[in-house]
């Protein structure tokens, strides 16, 4: 896992971080962040790669992201990707995206939409799965921004 | 601590042409250094040549590590055609009418540091393509020295 922290400007206390995870994760099916006890923030975007492994009704795949605190779900959403055997996609979320897709670049970008003013505080954890899920499906290279003030 | 935009979240506004950078070449522009800079919107126009391909839009960051695909054209874009795109804070994803312009959204508050890129990258790109008239807005927000 990578990090990049904002420097802070002369004005405030007011960071953006960056988070990437290595491209090849154990558990592909599911994704989690924990929020580290130094920062509250605004996820800002969650990118990452996903294969489909097997046909659209085989069975239909669903993702879902959220943001929970224990066992309580803060905020979740779904991501829409109309998802087709054998194929990558490059899902891209944020709060104003359109969900839409472009048909030939591989992996194919697919925007999906976040919750704006999803906030997000320590040990928070900010995760995204596949809920209906093949053995051979994939999610990796996650990228997460954040908009973070310091505790 | 509470945290004050209206007063601390200080940024000027950049805007720029960028060189173009080529018959046959896609166009990467370079972060500014020492600052952190958020990108507002980024046009340019896109000429094609005689060879038959399907050519695509997309608009990336470079991390120094990884690339991340922000958005991309909705639709391709076939020879011997000049088309101008836009990537926009806000905008719908949206070809107009008149079939040569074509608009992209991009996610608000998302920061770009020292060494990373935005990279446009054109699928199918042929030899003779050529991207011209770019040209960037970015907020810019200085390091403490």
């Amino acid at each position: 896992m990578r990090w990049f922290k904002r420097k802070p400007t002369p004005f405030g206390p007011d960071f953006s971080i960056h988070v990437e995870t290595p491209p090849n994760p154990v558990d592909k099916q599911h994704f989690e962040f924990i929020v580290p006890d130094w920062y509250y923030g605004q996820l800002i975007s969650l990118q990452c790669n996903m294969y489909v492994h097997t046909p659209l009704m085989n069975p239909v795949r669903c993702n879902l992201g959220y943001v929970r605190r224990g066992s309580h779900f803060i905020q979740r959403w779904f991501c829409h990707v109309g998802t087709k055997s054998g194929e990558t996609y490059a899902v891209m979320m944020w709060p104003t995206a359109h969900d839409h897709w472009t048909n030939l670049a591989v992996p194919k970008p697919w925007q999906a939409r976040l919750p704006p003013d999803c906030y997000v505080y320590p040990g928070d954890v900010v995760g995204f799965e596949f809920t209906v899920w093949d053995v051979n499906d994939w999610l990796r290279n996650f990228i997460l921004t954040f908009k973070i003030w310091e505790t | 601590m509470i945290h004050n935009p209206s007063n601390k979240d200080v940024f000027r506004t950049i805007n720029l042409n960028i060189a173009a950078p080529g018959a046959g070449n896609n166009l990467t522009i370079a972060a500014p250094a020492n600052a952190i800079s958020e990108l507002v919107h980024l046009k340019f126009s896109l000429g094609t040549d005689a060879n038959v391909a399907d050519r695509l839009v997309r608009l990336e960051v470079y991390t120094g590590a990884l690339s991340t695909v922000i958005s991309a054209s909705l639709i391709e874009q076939t020879a011997s055609l000049a088309w101008n795109y836009m990537f926009q804070l806000g905008t719908p994803a949206f070809s107009s009418g008149d079939g040569v312009h074509h608009f992209m959204p991009i996610p608000s508050d998302f920061r770009l540091f020292e060494g990373w890129e935005w990279r446009i990258l054109v699928l199918n790109l042929q030899a003779a393509d050529t991207i011209a008239s770019a040209r960037i807005q970015y907020k810019l927000w200085i390091y403490e020295q």
